[in-house]
């Protein structure tokens, strides 16, 4: 395939033979010793520390658990109580658009920086040393000092609005913003993505750009048909991983709103709720319904994303 | 010609300049303030620091009952041998799901994913509970030994999707020699994989460095903490807090994972040059 | 190849020489499973935590057994200790929330200290004020290491430069809205006279209630008030919003994190009720000082002394009677009272506050001679004692906070507010039961 990649690449995806999952007839997989072999440390980590708590979760979320006697079984109850939980309720609008914001936010960031930098700019790698560094910081009380310092009435933001005559608003402590500001610190600290972008970016066949730069073709030309068709594999990846992460988002929220998800629930996302219900309000059973009914909208959204990627996605092998 | 691409040059280090400054200076605001005298870091808006003051630095670094060199040392002993732990076991099973075929591999690579579906807080108690029959409590193996088992999915999908974009000519053809799985892995797979290996070693060195509430759960001896677990003995609402020793020690955390990522992402640049596919 | 293969040995060199500094990867033996140790867990800032080490270093010294200390900060602290002990595996000794101590003695996972008093903790030389703060059932289940009384703090220099005169000690709820109002005008736009404290149960509401002769909760863990209380109180408080007294309610969000970012400290507001003079004094050029909490219109403080934090034995704990020993070391040994000094409060104790007498600095007697002057003030009241907070309370404290806001940024109004708060906080302390 290697030697008219470059004509795969720009034509549309075809629906290939050799895709992994391969059944053939007769002599039905062809490497299932070395299969089992390659996999058997996953195999063994998976049921000694993951599969065994997420079953035993599973069962809790059927019980009424407080955490300190034994737990109690009463079937469904908890899963039928959440959906007369107003609280509950708020949490998911919260999380729904922080997800719908935050995830292309960020992965356009990282995108548009990563291809900024795999370019043949002087002195890259301070930029790209920077352009990491919030991430690097992660979400301790020090990023939540520092956060609450920027966005205050008096803070950076509204010193700079305070230029054009506009007065702004104490950022984080008013309902209508304070989302806005864990959306943006999701943004600021783009680096998880861009990192694995300008990898993915390393990887691509660079005879590839040679060819393009012969016939001539534009900057947005290349971006569009080679940059982006070949790193296609890596934008799924960071799509479905940050939809799940940004779904999961605990720690800023934690540390911005000091755990309580206010001001009055406006950053009550859905695992700290399930955080100050299972662990503050010692409801672990309610709190594990409300962790099995997350898995199950990640694993649809997953599935949506597997599903469409065979229109999109192109891979070399 | 030569003129015009330095034109765009030009335009494009203003545009990341402008960019820059707008994201460093919270972090600009966090260095400035752990230079100041502790009665000015909040009360004061200006990041530099006019009172010039390294006490935070010395009376932080032993301020939490242990020294810092302890939890530091700590912390970069769990992240390096998680980084190795995930690096390993990582490609191997990647490596499987990638290339091989065997029976059920859809089931388990939707398995796999699911791990990554639940919240950790869910399982946060079953886990302490095999950790305590284990008697590992207190100690760094609850922390390091799960990944020496993969169990980090976001790393073996990482590293399918970097294996899926190398050609499989290459391992074809290395087949075709006589090589089994095991020597392709390690003499075709793994060199090229070094842009994903190096990506893994980064975010897994910097998240197990920055993770706070599994150490917190697993580590209870003030002879086993961690750096993050450090930070977080500095500040209490009820008894008294030491901000100053809690920003400048945050700066010193920073220390390590930004020197992991500067060495890294020159490795994975140079990658190119060395293993760029052709 | 050959850089991969470098790369490979660099990992696996790194992995060696954190093996060798990774003694950490052994179990300890200070499990607290030998008779001649214990772990004790606390959280704190630098000031308790030194404190408690050079008290439980007289501990060892004397008792010769060893106590592990096991302290962070508050962050996470329940979240740990509620995993070991949903894994059976709960430190030998631990600090606990006054707020808290009936929902873990309800479910009978602390040890009743009733066996220890009075033979090993020798709790009558605590205030009999402070003695009933762990006590759930007629059982004590905690014995507190502080006392004090929650007052109001304000912001000196702002009043001087304002040139109004600083509240005094026999204020009432109008004089507050008065001297909130005043400073709010005086200070400039942007910044108000005192925090909204709505929000704020055991620093404000409390008082206010039993000022009326009445509690947030009873002794048989109900709540103390009715729905008409509450929608006066709130009332109260959105008179003042409303007036521009008090500060609106964007502010609020930074009280909730750590005290840093508190408006006091940035200047924005004058007064504010609640703990925090001691951590919020050294991050201001400004000078702080206390004042009591308003008093009712009968001239009663309604104050409650509150215990600070509870020391608890856990019912699996594996060494008990020297838990019970160490206990006893907070509370009476004149050599640990020493070592400790005022860093944890006023000391809970006639006993404590003579041994540490000679040795006060001017600030320190200043504290002590305002603690007695409450605590005088408050005798007047002739109130009974507060109740221990019930089982659940915790989630009725979250619901006032919830409530109080959604008046305060106009979400609800005062009935809807109150219904809410009854509702839930009802809910919570039924169901802990």
């Amino acid at each position: 395939m290697s030697e008219n990649s470059g004509v795969a690449v720009l034509d549309p995806p075809v629906p290939e033979e050799a895709a992994p999952p391969v059944r053939r007839k007769g002599k039905r997989h062809k490497h299932n010793l070395a299969g089992y072999g390659f996999l058997a440390p996953w195999l063994i980590g998976l049921f000694a520390f993951t599969l065994i708590p997420m079953v035993y979760s599973l069962y809790l979320s059927l019980t009424k658990f407080n955490l300190l006697t034994a737990p109690q079984w009463i079937g469904f109850d908890n899963y039928v109580r959440l959906f007369s939980d107003e609280r509950y309720l708020q949490s998911i609008k919260v999380t729904l658009l922080y997800v719908v914001t935050s995830v292309p936010l960020k992965l356009a960031a990282a995108l548009l920086v990563a291809v900024a930098l795999n370019r043949g700019l002087k002195a890259l790698g301070f930029y790209r040393a920077t352009f990491y560094l919030p991430s690097l910081l992660g979400a301790s009380v020090a990023v939540s000092v520092m956060w609450r310092q920027i966005f205050s009435r008096d803070g950076l933001v509204n010193q700079f609005l305070g230029l054009f005559g506009i007065q702004g608003s104490d950022w984080i402590g008013d309902p209508r913003y304070a989302l806005w500001t864990l959306v943006l610190l999701s943004g600021w600290q783009f680096g998880t993505p861009m990192l694995i972008f300008l990898a993915g970016l390393k990887q691509l066949p660079q005879d590839l750009y040679e060819a393009a730069a012969i016939d001539g073709a534009g900057r947005f030309t290349v971006f569009f048909k080679i940059t982006l068709p070949l790193l296609s594999p890596m934008v799924f990846f960071n799509l479905v991983l940050e939809t799940i992460n940004a779904f999961q988002t605990f720690t800023p929220a934690y540390v911005i709103s000091n755990g309580l998800g206010g001001p009055i629930d406006s950053t009550l996302l859905y695992t700290l709720y399930l955080y100050l219900k299972g662990f503050g309000s010692m409801q672990m059973g309610y709190a594990s319904a409300m962790a099995w009914v997350l898995f199950a909208v990640i694993g649809l959204f997953t599935a949506i994303y597997f599903w469409s990627a065979r229109k999109w996605v192109n891979y070399a092998d | 010609m030569r003129t015009e691409k330095k034109q765009v040059h030009w335009r494009a280090h203003a545009v990341l300049i402008v960019v820059l400054v707008a994201m460093i200076y919270p972090m600009v605001w966090l260095v400035g303030a752990s230079f100041k005298p502790e009665n000015q870091i909040f009360s004061t808006m200006n990041p530099f620091p006019f009172a010039f003051t390294i006490a935070n630095y010395i009376n932080g670094w032993t301020a939490t009952g242990n020294s810092f060199t302890v939890y530091l040392a700590n912390s970069l002993t769990v992240s390096l041998c998680t980084v190795v732990a995930n690096v390993a076991s990582c490609s191997v099973a990647a490596y499987a799901f990638a290339r091989l075929d065997f029976a059920f591999k859809r089931f388990w690579f939707a398995v796999m994913l699911g791990t990554m579906m639940l919240p950790f807080q869910a399982t946060l108690i079953p886990q302490y509970t095999i950790f305590y029959q284990l008697n590992w409590i207190n100690t760094f193996l609850p922390l390091v030994v799960p990944y020496l088992l993969a169990t980090d999915a976001f790393f073996i999908f990482l590293m399918v999707q970097f294996i899926r974009g190398i050609p499989r000519e290459l391992d074809e053809a290395a087949a075709l020699d006589g090589a089994g799985h095991v020597r392709v892995f390690f003499s075709i797979i793994l060199p090229l994989l070094r842009p994903a290996l190096l990506t893994t070693t980064i975010l897994t060195f910097i998240w197990t460095f920055n993770d706070f509430l599994r150490q917190l759960v697993y580590l209870s001896d003030h002879s086993r903490y961690t750096a993050p677990l450090g930070l977080n003995a500095f500040v209490d609402r009820a008894s008294g807090s030491s901000y100053g020793g809690m920003l400048a020690m945050s700066v010193v955390t920073l220390v390590p994972t930004v020197a992991v990522f500067i060495v890294s992402q020159r490795r994975l640049v140079e990658g190119v040059a060395t293993t760029g596919i052709k | 190849m050959s850089i991969s293969r470098r790369g490979l040995f660099g990992l696996a060199g790194g992995l060696a020489a954190a093996s060798v500094a990774g003694c950490g990867f052994a179990p300890t033996n200070s499990g607290g499973a030998a008779n001649n140790s214990l772990t004790f867990r606390w959280w704190g800032g630098e000031a308790r935590n030194k404190a408690y080490q050079s008290a439980l270093q007289i501990f060892t010294q004397k008792n010769g057994t060893k106590v592990d200390p096991q302290f962070s900060g508050y962050d996470g602290y329940f979240n740990k200790l509620n995993t070991e002990f949903a894994g059976g595996n709960p430190p030998d000794l631990f600090q606990m929330d006054t707020a808290l101590v009936s929902t873990y003695a309800a479910k009978g996972v602390l040890t009743d200290l009733g066996s220890f008093i009075p033979n090993t903790i020798h709790l009558d030389t605590l205030y009999s004020a402070v003695r009933g703060a762990g006590v759930v059932d007629g059982k004590t289940y905690g014995v507190p290491s502080g006392s004090g009384y929650a007052p109001v703090l304000y912001d000196k220099t702002v009043f001087e430069q304002a040139k109004i005169p600083v509240p005094a000690d026999t204020w009432t709820w109008d004089d507050f809205g008065r001297i909130a109002g005043e400073m709010s005008k005086a200070m400039g736009q942007g910044k108000y006279g005192a925090l909204d404290a709505s929000k704020d149960d055991s620093g404000a509401l409390q008082p206010w209630l039993r000022q009326r002769g009445k509690d947030l909760y009873t002794g048989d863990g109900k709540l103390g008030f009715t729905k008409d209380d509450l929608a006066e109180w709130f009332a109260l408080w959105d008179k003042l919003r409303k007036a521009g007294a008090i500060c609106p309610p964007e502010m609020l969000s930074n009280t909730d994190s750590a005290t840093g970012n508190h408006p006091l400290i940035s200047g924005q507001i004058a007064m504010t009720t609640g703990w925090g003079l001691a951590q919020m004094a050294p991050l201001t050029q400004h000078a702080l000082d206390i004042v009591v909490v308003p008093r009712g219109s009968n001239g009663k403080t309604g104050q409650a002394l509150s215990g600070g934090v509870l020391l608890c034995i856990p019912a699996k704990s594996k060494n008990p009677e020297a838990a019970a020993k160490v206990i006893d070391l907070f509370i009476s040994d004149v050599d640990a009272i020493k070592a400790m000094g005022m860093s944890r409060g006023i000391p809970p104790s006639g006993k404590a506050l003579e041994t540490l007498t000679p040795t006060l600095t001017a600030s320190d007697k200043r504290d002590v001679t305002y603690a007695q002057y409450v605590a005088d003030e408050v005798a007047k009241d002739g109130l009974p004692n507060a109740p221990t907070a019930p089982p659940g309370y915790n989630d009725a404290k979250t619901a006032l906070d919830s409530a109080a806001k959604q008046v305060a940024f106009g979400k609800m109004s005062i009935p809807d507010a109150v219904a809410q708060y009854f509702r839930d906080a009802e809910a919570a302390l039924q169901g802990a039961k």
